[in-house]
Parts: structure tokens; C-alpha cells; sequence
């Protein structure tokens, strides 16, 4: 008790409060804009935060953080383009319904789901992070294995009217992560010799390709869907925001998908992009008939959102209990702590529970302070959809590229998202899907890494998948899941 | 003029080209792992893929040629036409984005607009200015070096 009210006092001063604001709003645009993203707005304010107190800066860092994860929806819902790995998801619906004529909404979706995600982590981070941080201290390399699995087992979901054309597209994807240097037995793959391949090819330069770059040259060459460029009306003066009775309608789907992403953001290695897809598919599979996934569907909004914010906050409790950074975002924190004194680890909380409780407390009252902002800067946002289409195409062709660079200051990542903005253009001619690709980069990697891990353990037994629970229960599930699509009629349509 | 092709069909063939370039690209692109764990080794996975890939190629074949099971899809050719020609700009842009960025995204700018056939003076001037600004946003606010 003693700790909670030194933590209050630490908290409630109104320097913390300015910069929580500050920090949400810098991670709301950076989140927004392709190619950039939280952990590069966290990188380029961390100097700013030398001068603060610990709490201060690790409030406006995780600010931005929390924000980040809402501006990806942004640009998902408004130019069909993700700003953030985690946001992928959220334009299977989110585009969609914004091309009927109701991007307010798609917004206002996304900007409830993500703040009640986000508390929903937040107070997992406070409540349970020693409990949550057991469950993740059980995921070993079978564990990881099972979970991969499960997440590609979605592309059967994702791929729209052909589950063929969906698997080569992962199977491409999965190729692609595997450029670079092998890290089990340090061989390179598919470098030809290139030494600035050996570091693979970054996802965010492939997402920017595959969503934006295929899409605008679409637009270029007036092949877009519908063959005009398309373009978002909203009746001017109407107003077009989500209801008491949706929000209390989705509510179900927000818990379910919230706890689905605290649980796989605490643990380590996975991430806010497969909580979504995750999140996405069993918010598909439990859907009522009446209900259209993949067409502009309330749900299909909701349940990325919840889950990509859920898995923010929850992927501290790694890092503060156990001292692992739970992904990169994590790991650029881990360096703000130590620059501010924190040692991160089981005795965190024994030498500085005051500030990490303060530091608890006020993510909680960051995603209230989101949910504000972005209520004030919904019309501001909506007010893109406003830009005459050819002059947004150039404007976001060059953003693209810039952003791409940004990504690691190689040119050679601009050249990535080029090429494969071709490819995916190429590969919408023969209605191969888009989604699967970026399913197979971010979980081929941690499918292979740990199927080489587990066999090594066991000594080349594959029996180690059945005699471990958790393992056992997601493999399951993905059969389950898969003779459960098999005799369902609702399938997503791709954009 | 408009060609028409059938969607599975052309996706088959286009899954086993791509099979089968990656089965032959394999062992070159991969050494031998000497220290394999049970028969698990860099090249499994791509083996892996690259008969997934035939594997799907051959029953996308199948979908088209004995099921029956088909798209017709058209293919404009004058707008394809276009596409490429952008492509090859893409290309341009891309060698000259090593040598700077403000001129190369300046002018691809400028290209990409002319493509969507802009008349209007004021937008490929807001282009140029977005561009400058980025080029000073990057470059003097958060010090990321652009060419």
C-alpha cells in the first residue's frame, strides 16, 4: 500500500500528464504514416528524455508507444496501407467499410477497440504481470512451434475464394524471411552474395510494397478496383460515429480479443501483428451468419484493434518481471530504463516499485488520454479522404519512399518495397492474395527456428509436440480450426 | 485491346515456374549444413516450400483443366501498357534515389502525377513542397540522413 501511494505520488504531477499527451499524439502520427512507427518515434525522442526524470520519460515513451499502435489504423482504414505490423489485420474490415462511405466509423471502431485493448493490457501489466510472466516462462521452443503454426493456419482464412493460391503466397512470404543469414547454422540463404542481404529483408519494406506500393501503381495505370481510382465519399455534415448499442454489441469480441493479445504480447518473440491476426480469425470463426467479414464488418474492426493495443503494455511484463525484451519495442524500452538507473528484472520491482508502479498506473491513464485525442483528431484525420485521389497517389508514393528509407537509412530497402510493389501488383493479376505474404514472413521464421529447436531438445523425437500441453492444445486448435473453416460457408474477401 | 486469360490456370503455371526456380536456385544459394540436426537442415525449409508451391501449381492446374473450375480475367493491355511503363519509372527512381533524394522523389513525384494525367499547376507544386518538407523533416528534425 505504501508502494502504491509513493507510486500516485510520483505519478500525479502535471509535467507527467503533458507528456503522456505529447507522447501519445507524436505516437499517433508516427504510427500513421507508412514506413514509420513506434519504435522509431521512441528511438528518435529517447534523447529528449535524458533530461527527465525516470517516470516522465517512460511515460511519454510508452505514450508513444500506445499511440503508435492506434495511428497504424489510420492509414489502414483511410488509404488501405498499415502504418504498423499490427494493423494489418485491421484493414481486412476497416477499408472496406471506409469505402462505403463510413471512414469515421472505421476510425471511431478502431479508436474504442484499441483504448479498451490497451486498458485491458495496461491493468494485466498491473494486476497479473507475475502470474502472466509464469504462463510465458513455459513457452519453450515447442510451444513457440505450435503457436506459429496455429497463426499460418489463418491463411486458410485470409485467402479468400482459392486456400491454393493463399499457400503459395505464404510460402512465398516464408521464403522471403528466409533471405539472409541462417540463424541456427549461420549458412546464408538467397544473399547471391549480396552482403546487404545478409541481414534479410525487412518486413516493413515488404508490407509498404505488398499494401502500397501494388495499390498505387493500380491506381497509376487506372486498373484500381472498380476500374476508377477510388475514391472515399462522406456525406459532408453527417454524422457517422459508432453507436452506444455497437460499442456494447462488440463489446464481447473486444474482451475476447484483448485477452487474446495480453496473453501472446507477454510473450516473448511474437508480437501485436499475430495477436491481431489471431484475434481477427476466431472474432471470423465465431461469427453469426448475418455478418459479413472481410465487407465492412463492425467485428472485423474491433477485433484486430483490441488485440494489436492488448498486446502493447502486456509485452512490458516480460521485460519488467523476467528482464526479456519481449519485442523490439521492448527491447528500445529496456535501454531508456537502463539509461534512467532502472535495472529490469525479477528485482525491479523490489528496488524501484514506486516508479514502476507509477510507470504502471499511468499506462492506464495513457490510453484514456488516446481515446480523447483521437476523438478530437478523427475529423482532422477523416479529412484525407478529402485530397483529390491523383494528387494523394503522388503524395503517398513519395511518403512510401521515404518511409522506407527510414526503416534502417538503406537505400536498399527502397529498392525492397519497389520491387516488391511490382511483385504484388504482378501477383493480384492472378488473384494470389496479399495477407498470406505477410502471415508467412512474420511466423515462417519463428515456425523454423523453433521446429530445429524442439527436435534438437528431444533429441529428433517428434513426440515432444504431443507430451507438452500447450503445445499439444494449440495443435489442436489448429485442426480444429481448419475442419471448422473447411465446413464453413464465411469466407474474408481480400481487398 | 484486351487479352483474356484464366485466372487458376495462369496461377498454376506461374506456382510451378516459381517451384521450379527455387528447387534449382537451392543448392546454390544454400551450403550444406555439415552440422544438420536429424535431418533438419537450412535447405529443409525452401525444399519444403518449393514443393508446396508445385504442389499447389499442380492442383491450381487441375482446378482449371479438369474441374473446370475457372475465372476469365482481362487483361487491358493500353493500361498494362501504362503499368510497365510506370514500372520502368519505378526502376529509374529507384537508381536515382541513391543520389538524391529531394531531385529523384521531386521528379518521381512529378511523374507519378503525370501518369494520373493532373492538369492542375497547384498540386505538382504541392508534391515538390511535400517533398522539401520531408527532405527537412528527416534530415534537420529527427537526423535520419537522406541521400
Amino acid at each position: 500500500m505504501d508502494v502504491l501511494v509513493s507510486a500516485l505520488g510520483h505519478l500525479l504531477t502535471l509535467q507527467n500528464f503533458i507528456l503522456m499527451n505529447v507522447g501519445v499524439f507524436v505516437g499517433i502520427i508516427f504510427g500513421a504514416i507508412p514506413g514509420m512507427s513506434g519504435n522509431l518515434g521512441i528511438t528518435v525522442f529517447l534523447p529528449f528524455t535524458f533530461q527527465m526524470g525516470a517516470v516522465p520519460a517512460l511515460l511519454m515513451l510508452c505514450g508513444i508507444f500506445f499511440g503508435s499502435n492506434f495511428g497504424g489504423s489510420i492509414s489502414a482504414i483511410l488509404i488501405n496501407t498499415p502504418g504498423t505490423n499490427g494493423a494489418c489485420a485491421t484493414l481486412l474490415d476497416g477499408f472496406p467499410m471506409a469505402k462505403k462511405g463510413h471512414p469515421l466509423k472505421a476510425l471511431d471502431m478502431a479508436l474504442i477497440a484499441s483504448t479498451f485493448g490497451g486498458l485491458i493490457s495496461a491493468l494485466s501489466l498491473l494486476l497479473f504481470s507475475p502470474q502472466i510472466s509464469k504462463i510465458a516462462l513455459n513457452f519453450g521452443a515447442p510451444e513457440y512451434f505450435a503457436l506459429a503454426l496455429f497463426g499460418l493456419s489463418i491463411i486458410a482464412s485470409v485467402s479468400g475464394d482459392s486456400i491454393l493460391k493463399g499457400l503459395v503466397s505464404g510460402a512465398i512470404g516464408m521464403i522471403v524471411a528466409s533471405v539472409g543469414i541462417d540463424s541456427i547454422s549461420g549458412l546464408t540463404r538467397f544473399t547471391f552474395g549480396k552482403v546487404k542481404m545478409y541481414n534479410g529483408i525487412k518486413m516493413i519494406a515488404v508490407l509498404l510494397g505488398v499494401y502500397a506500393i501494388a495499390q498505387l501503381i493500380g491506381r497509376v495505370n487506372g486498373n484500381d478496383k472498380g476500374g476508377q481510382a477510388s475514391s472515399l465519399v462522406v456525406e459532408k455534415g453527417k454524422k457517422d460515429r459508432v453507436t452506444l448499442a455497437e460499442v456494447k454489441s462488440t463489446a464481447p469480441v473486444m474482451l475476447k480479443s484483448s485477452v487474446i493479445g495480453s496473453i501472446i504480447g507477454a510473450i516473448p518473440g511474437t508480437g501485436s501483428a499475430i495477436a491481431a491476426y489471431i484475434a481477427y480469425n476466431e472474432a471470423k470463426r465465431t461469427a453469426k451468419p448475418e455478418e459479413h467479414f472481410g465487407e465492412g464488418e463492425l467485428r472485423g474492426i474491433a477485433a484486430p484493434e483490441s488485440a494489436n493495443n492488448g498486446a502493447t503494455a502486456s509485452c512490458l511484463i516480460p521485460l519488467l518481471t523476467l528482464g526479456i525484451p519481449g519485442d523490439a519495442v521492448a527491447a528500445t524500452l529496456m535501454g531508456a530504463f537502463t539509461m534512467h538507473g532502472l535495472v529490469v528484472g525479477p528485482k525491479l520491482f523490489q528496488d524501484s516499485g514506486p516508479i514502476i508502479y507509477a510507470m504502471m498506473i499511468g499506462c492506464v491513464i495513457a490510453q484514456l488520454f488516446m481515446y480523447t485525442q483521437g476523438r478530437y483528431l478523427m475529423p482532422v484525420f477523416v479529412k484525407i479522404t478529402h485530397i483529390p485521389q491523383d494528387l494523394l497517389t503522388a503524395l503517398l508514393m513519395v511518403i512510401c519512399c521515404a518511409g522506407a528509407f527510414a526503416i534502417a537509412n538503406t537505400v536498399f530497402d527502397v529498392h525492397v518495397m519497389l520491387l516488391f510493389g511490382v511483385i504484388a501488383y504482378v501477383m493480384s493479376k492472378f488473384d494470389f492474395p496479399a495477407v498470406p505474404i505477410v502471415l508467412g514472413m512474420v511466423l515462417g521464421p519463428i515456425a523454423e527456428s523453433n521446429l530445429r529447436n524442439a527436435l534438437t531438445m528431444s533429441n529428433g523425437s517428434w513426440s515432444i509436440f504431443i507430451k507438452r500441453p500447450i503445445c499439444l492444445g494449440f495443435i489442436i486448435l489448429t485442426f480444429v480450426f481448419i475442419i471448422l473453416l473447411k465446413h464453413s460457408t464465411k469466407k474474408i474477401v481480400p481487398n | 485491346m484486351k487479352v483474356q486469360y484464366r485466372s487458376n490456370l495462369s496461377a498454376g503455371v506461374f506456382s510451378l515456374i516459381l517451384a521450379v526456380i527455387l528447387f534449382v536456385l537451392i543448392p546454390s544459394q544454400i551450403g550444406v549444413d555439415t552440422q544438420a540436426v536429424h535431418g533438419i537442415s537450412s535447405r529443409s525449409l525452401p525444399y519444403g516450400l518449393s514443393a508446396l508451391m508445385g504442389v499447389c501449381g499442380i492442383g491450381l492446374l487441375f482446378q482449371s483443366l479438369v474441374l473446370k473450375k475457372d475465372k476469365v480475367k482481362e487483361l487491358n493491355l493500353k493500361n498494362e501498357g501504362k503499368g510497365v511503363l510506370y514500372m520502368i519509372c519505378l526502376l529509374a527512381y529507384g537508381i536515382g534515389f541513391n543520389y538524391s533524394f529531394l531531385i529523384s522523389t521531386s521528379l518521381f513525384g512529378i511523374i507519378t502525377l503525370a501518369f494520373t494525367r493532373c492538369k492542375k499547376v497547384a498540386y505538382y507544386v504541392i508534391v515538390v513542397a511535400v517533398v522539401t518538407v520531408l527532405y527537412f523533416t528527416f534530415t534537420q528534425l529527427l537526423h535520419v540522413r537522406l541521400p
